[in-house]
């Protein structure tokens, strides 16, 4: 039995706009699910519901085995993180923490030992007697984690909890939470757009689509085999490139380009093929071949992105090349690529075919 | 914390700025101020023919008058119900018009608009309404078996005095709360929610405290009101009447010295409340300003 099951959840405004369509998922105990997808998708709102911040319109939500999609939010034994961090301007950072417990009845001795220890565990030790406004950016967001767990709930739930962070401090928070979440062995589900966020927190990954589930894998999982063209373009930095082609008799046709595949699909018609950018090398020992016309370098320091074009194709291409690449070089290039990197998805359906 | 001032040093361009200013209070404020202070210490005749220098007579006059330490307490018991009740009716309109959601504007029209209608129109409308013959509310009020008499029995007419009062005041307090409670992020009452299960419980230890300085505000603001600006309601409602029952210390003011031509009396009176005017704005200082922040 998972700690957390959402059995298909739907959630529709009071505006009729169906922000969730149908989403089930099981966690199980101490699992870390990133809830991953772009803007106005439904993240937030699945994770509300959960909450109890919005009630659902179809479904059931368990958690720990009991069934509370019409319990209180209080009442779920969650603890949630937001974004802005929500700290209650006019309690110091100790009663911050205590709040929740001090309402749920537990006695002062406790609630000291639980606030100190979340304290010392979040390096906020010297600031327990200090205001919100008093912190930095990065230290509100630690005591917002303090508040989640000192309550040790059931859940913890993130909505987007770094965005108002530098990318520096970020980084930093990131681990901390990953490894904050490990030895508290505390069931989590993180709401991102973020996709690096997403692929380094978490230990399942939900492609969030449209209030749907894209897919739903752990993060190498989907990064390798993307079901579909949407999860294959949105996973992965720079996106992955998308070519028309052509699947005939296990004939593969792109532009003027025509390859044999070792193991093709058992399909024919129009294709989408998708390689990643750094799926394209310079070095000819992978089996594939395209001649490449440069039109635009953007050196990141370690790598350089190339964009351009192939030939007898329309779309722009992107190769992720490993180290400099020299301004003065030639501007036509020849890229190789495997056929083991090569994701094909059916025209019509955006489906993958395998 | 932020160092709120702003240092200019040695330029004469801030003064000359402020000048107007300081000029308007000179001729509104300071001066009528001194002549109050000097008719407090002359004793004038009825005509204003001539006047007598008499020190502190006025004043000991004023403190040993039975009349006056009536009209101070009822001042300061009109003072607190209007204040009290005019403060919680319309925090609790505010929450309430807060937490709809559908029609919310449509609350805050209705709620707001007395705010509009001016002291001494709000008191003949009222008159109306507590009028004996055509009141509704009269009407209402004997119905429940009370035997409403503000005419002649006190306690009544101080009730309807605190009634309508209250009604005045109520617009200005509920707009200033529901801007308040506005202030308030989405998301804090949502972590509260998940804090707190029980509602009335959260009121009081996340909304109430982050409201405190708007309540404080408005304290200074209500007890103000109940003072000085009742004036017309009283003058159009009861006169003072029955006996003086309903006199405030701003109404005898203007009863003294304007019905009465006790031109000494009645600026002793009016020094008295500058200094309680003095006092409250220390007081805004002192908590107002400095304590209620965080
Ligand atoms: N209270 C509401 N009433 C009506 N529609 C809403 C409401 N809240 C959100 N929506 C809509 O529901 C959809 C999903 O919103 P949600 O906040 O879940 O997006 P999100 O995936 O979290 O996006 P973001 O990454 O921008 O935070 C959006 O299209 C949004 O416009
Ligand atoms: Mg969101």
């Amino acid at each position: 039995m998972g700690a957390l099951r959402l059995t298909n959840i739907h959630k529709t405004y009071a505006n009729g706009h169906q922000a969730v369509r149908g989403i089930n998922i099981e966690i199980e105990k101490g699992e870390f699910l990133v809830l991953v997808g772009p803007s106005g998708c439904g993240k937030s709102t699945l994770l509300r519901t959960i909450a109890g911040l919005e009630a659902i319109s179809e479904g059931e939500i368990h958690i720990a085995g009991q069934r509370v999609d019409t319990e209180a939010p209080a009442k779920r034994d969650i603890a949630m993180v937001f974004q802005n961090y929500a700290l209650y301007p006019h309690m110091t950072v100790y009663k911050n923490m205590a709040y929740g417990l001090h309402n749920r009845g537990v006695d002062k001795q406790t609630i000291d030992q639980k606030v100190k220890h979340a304290a010392g565990l979040l390096k906020l030790t010297d600031y327990l007697h200090r205001k919100p406004s008093q912190l930095s950016g990065g230290q509100r967001q630690r005591v917002a984690m303090g508040r989640a767990i000192v309550r040790d709930p059931q859940a913890f739930l993130f909505d987007e909890p770094l965005s108002n962070l530098d990318a520096k401090l970020r980084v930093q928070m990131r681990n901390e939470i990953k490894t904050l979440q490990r030895s508290l062995g505390t069931t989590s589900v993180y709401v991102t757009h973020d996709q690096t966020e997403a692929m380094t927190l978490a230990d399942r990954l939900a492609v969030v689509n449209a209030g749907v589930i894209e897919q739903m894998g752990s993060p190498m999982e989907i990064y390798e085999r993307p079901q579909t063209v949407f999860v294959a373009g949105f996973i992965g930095s720079p996106a992955m490139n998308f070519l028309t082609g052509r699947l005939h008799n296990g004939r593969l046709e792109i532009g003027e380009l025509s390859i044999v595949l070792q193991q093709p699909p058992r399909f024919d018609g129009e294709v989408i093929v998708g390689l990643r950018p750094e799926h394209l090398y310079r070095q000819a020992e992978h089996a594939f071949s395209l001649p490449f016309q440069i039109e635009v370098l953007e050196p990141l320091g370690a790598d350089t992105l190339v964009w351009g074009h192939v030939s007898g194709v329309q779309e722009t291409v992107v190769a992720r090349l490993s180290r400099a690449y020299p301004a003065d070089a030639p501007r036509t290039l020849t890229l190789y690529f495997n056929e083991a990197e090569l994701h094909l998805f059916d025209a019509a359906t955006e489906q993958r075919l395998s | 914390m932020l160092l709120k001032r702003v240092h200019f040093s040695g330029s004469p361009i801030p003064y000359i700025f402020i000048v107007p200013q300081l000029l308007i209070i000179a001729v509104f404020f300071f001066w009528p101020a001194c002549q109050a202070v000097y008719l407090s210490f002359m004793l004038e005749d009825p005509w204003g023919l001539s006047s007598t220098f008499v020190w502190f007579e006025n004043y000991q006059v004023l403190f040993s008058s039975a009349e006056y330490l009536s009209t101070t307490l009822f001042t300061l018991v009109y003072c607190a119900l209007v204040v009290f009740f005019s403060l919680g009716l319309a925090l609790l309109l505010a929450v309430k018009a807060n937490s709809v959601i559908h029609g919310q504007s449509a609350y805050r029209l209705l709620l707001t608009w007395v705010y509009a209608v001016a002291p001494a129109v709000a008191g003949i409308t009222a008159y109306f309404l507590f009028n004996r013959h055509i009141g509704v509310l009269f009407q209402w009020i004997t119905q429940t078996g009370w035997a409403f008499a503000p005419e002649t029995n006190a306690f009544d007419a101080s009730v309807m005095l605190v009634l309508v009062s209250v009604w005045k005041q109520v617009p200005v307090n509920f707009v200033f709360f529901l801007a308040g409670l506005q202030g308030i992020s989405k998301s804090l009452r949502e972590a509260a929610q998940l804090d707190c299960a029980s509602g009335f419980r959260r009121f009081w230890t996340i909304t109430f405290p982050l409201l405190a300085p708007t309540a404080f505000f408005l304290m200074v603001i209500n007890i103000t009101y109940a003072f000085f600006d009742t004036f017309g309601l009283i003058d159009t409602l009861t006169q003072g009447r029955p006996g003086g029952a309903t006199t405030t210390m701003v109404y005898k003011v203007f009863q003294d010295g304007f019905l009465g031509a006790d031109l000494g009396l009645s600026s002793a009176q009016s020094v008295v409340l500058m200094v309680l005017v003095l006092l409250l704005t220390v007081f805004q200082f002192l908590f107002v300003e400095r304590r209620v922040h965080y």
